[in-house]
């Protein structure tokens, strides 16, 4: 093998690792912010569902 | 971190008097807002959608994304710019408005994930990035961008 296919494959390997790295950071940053954001407007929606009640009754 | 302050400078600024007395200027800065989240929106839906596999599906996604991320910029400083003329004109109602905050904490999200997780990913080879890790992404991003939209136009009702 000679030195430059070396450093091809070791510059390929460390841009695979890097990559690995910020796909891990995605899933986790995406995972957080869905999850947070679920939250967010289940609370929006529970507002305006008691508001609603609130003006109009709960049906019952 | 208290921003009451800063607020409270705005409200008393040139920018509010501006805003607070020529009715036309602030329409027209409006309407660049407008604009401004209506170029940001549609690069994300183009770029997210790419990326989901249901349009441009004929062009590679790097091309499409290289070329939306550009003008996802000039939209976010349009929208940003054109936002804090628009606040200076209610300064103190914003500061008490919760829709406001919300709005502010998802385009801070919406900026920090675009420019120190999506962008970087996706400046390599697509093919390298796990596909399902390229919807999550794609699915975050229309979320955080849409919480964006409709909160902003939530203040206008709370």
């Amino acid at each position: 093998m000679t030195a430059e296919t070396q450093t091809t494959k070791d510059t390929d390997q460390t841009s695979s690792g890097d990559n690995k790295r910020l796909e891990n950071i995605a899933l986790i940053f995406c995972a957080l912010v869905l999850v947070s954001l679920v939250w967010f407007w289940s609370e929006q929606i529970a507002d305006v569902i008691e508001m609603l009640e609130l003006a109009y009754g709960d049906g019952s | 971190m208290d921003l009451y302050p800063f607020f409270d400078w705005l409200d008393t600024s040139l920018l509010a008097d501006i805003s607070k007395a020529y009715g036309g200027v602030f329409a027209v800065v409006q309407m660049f807002h407008l604009l401004g989240m209506s170029l940001l929106g549609g690069m994300v839906l183009v770029g997210d959608l790419r990326l989901l596999n249901l349009v441009m599906t004929d062009t590679a996604s790097n091309i499409v994304i290289q070329n939306t991320q550009k003008w996802f910029g000039v939209g976010l400083v349009t929208m940003v710019i054109s936002g804090i003329f628009m606040s200076s004109a209610v300064s103190l109602k914003l500061y008490y408005n919760e829709m406001f905050w919300a709005k502010m904490a998802a385009l801070s999200v919406g900026i920090v994930f675009f420019y120190f997780v999506r962008r970087p990913l996706l400046s390599g080879p697509h093919e390298a990035i796990n596909p399902r890790v390229m919807n999550l992404m794609a699915i975050t991003s229309i979320a955080i961008w849409f919480t964006v939209a409709a909160s902003g136009r939530w203040i206008g009702f709370s």
